[in-house]
């Protein structure tokens, strides 16, 4: 016997049925419907404390040329251990609250009526005092120019004295300069660190695909 | 004769399961578009630090790198244009016997799949055909929320390419692991080893995943 297309049920699912363009990220798993911008390690920039700008291309001392950091930088890029643990941080020594600076553009399928979350891995050294991490965040696009009311804020505490690596997350309101092709100027630091070592090993900015 | 619905498996679309959302998962794309992709740009490579073994000082250290280890055109090893009046692409080069390492880092994607392995891959080309067994090394270390544990390398080498000038793509296989897993960050290094004579054109590299 052959099944022909009269015989299948009229709720079945055919080509025609399935129009164009709708196929979106609403049929999509959790997982795929998420968007993901990384933000490497190795990509931000340390800021001058003497202007609050982006550095010189001369390698000025504690943030290296333009601010690309290093191992003697403020905050300092390094391994946990050259010898024995090739992972890499970004490391605040106790009392600097030196920001770090890093930018990127909103994708074509970013949901400007969703939140955004910047998330962080992060796990402190020290104990006795209350810490958080401060994210600004200011955006720009099309159109004459206007500066942004800054969407940034902070982390819930970090808990001192565990050395436990922790996902904070910093979430950024739905709005429509959230919209694709949005240019987003992000600063991120420490607000009181104390005697303490904050250490983070991650940073990225989660989104809902639209 | 009429099929009813409850002559077709409980697998059956329909439109209204359609409609409802969420019916597409990773396992029913195309391969091309199940596979995800880590860019790890030429230009954001880092020189280590050959001394400490870490990443470098912000002070410049002529003729090797820039400031934290920054890779330019006379670095070692250097990123270059192929010609800067006749050839505009890029590439990282070590230059006979140089066995530098370089260092990147990212953070896995919400989509991938721990179960499955992930892939580092690198375009290159060797400038002459005197090295047989020139390969290059990849170390990969994993760190993800919790109490602080140094991650175990799941690295190891290419195989050798073979003294060609040809570019080829080489890969490193790592192998399905928990500790890959969403939001967990990945370290790595990259060194050739056995250069010998011949320069090593590095031309891309990157990392593709399988989506979950």
């Amino acid at each position: 016997m052959t099944i022909k297309t009269r015989n299948i049920t009229d709720a079945a699912i055919t080509a025609a049925k399935i129009a164009a363009n709708t196929i979106t990220a609403a049929k999509l798993s959790a997982t795929m419907a998420t968007g993901f911008i990384d933000l490497p390690l190795t990509s931000w920039r340390v800021s001058n404390a003497a202007n609050t700008n982006y550095g010189l291309v001369a390698a000025t001392a504690l943030i290296g040329s333009g601010g690309v950091g290093g191992i003697d930088g403020e905050p300092s890029l390094i391994r946990v251990n050259a010898g024995t643990d090739k992972t890499a941080k970004l490391s605040w020594i106790d009392a600097k609250l030196d920001p770090v600076f890093n930018d990127f553009v909103l994708p074509p399928d970013i949901d400007a009526s969703a939140v955004l979350t910047f998330k962080m891995l992060v796990a402190p050294t020290g104990a006795g005092v209350s810490d958080v991490f401060t994210l600004t965040w200011w955006a720009v696009a099309a159109g004459a120019y206007a500066a942004d009311t800054e969407q940034g804020g902070n982390t819930s505490a970090i808990a001192q004295g565990s050395g436990v690596l922790a996902v904070k997350s910093i979430v950024i309101p739905a709005r429509a300069l959230n919209a694709a092709g949005t240019h987003v100027s992000v600063g991120l630091f420490p607000t009181s660190p104390g005697t303490n070592v904050e250490d983070v090993y991650g940073t990225w900015v989660e989104y809902t695909r639209v | 004769m009429t099929l009813k619905t409850r002559n077709f498996g409980d697998e059956q679309i329909t439109v209204a399961k359609f409609d409802s959302g969420r019916i597409l998962t990773a396992a029913y794309l195309a391969t091309t578009v199940k596979t995800g992709i880590i860019q790890l740009p030429l230009h954001t490579w880092r020189i280590m630090d050959i001394g400490s073994s870490d990443y470098d000082a912000v002070a410049v250290d002529a003729g090797v790198n820039g400031s934290g280890g920054t890779i330019g055109i006379d670095g070692t090893p250097l990123i270059t244009r192929v010609n800067a009046a006749t050839d505009k692409a890029s590439r990282i080069v070590f230059a006979d016997a140089i066995t530098s390492s370089i260092l990147n880092d990212f953070t896995l994607p919400p989509d991938v799949d721990a179960t499955a392995a992930l892939t580092f891959k690198v375009l290159a080309a060797m400038s002459g055909t005197n090295d047989a067994t020139s390969i290059l090394t990849l170390s990969w270390v994993v760190v993800g929320p919790g109490a602080y544990a140094a991650g175990a390398d799941q690295g190891g080498a290419t195989s050798a390419f073979a003294a060609v000038t040809t570019l080829v793509e080489k890969s490193r296989t790592i192998a399905a692991a928990a500790i890959n897993a969403p939001g967990n960050h990945v370290s790595v290094e990259l060194v050739p080893t056995s250069p010998g004579s011949d320069a090593m054109h590095i031309y891309a590299t990157w990392v593709e995943y399988t989506r979950k």
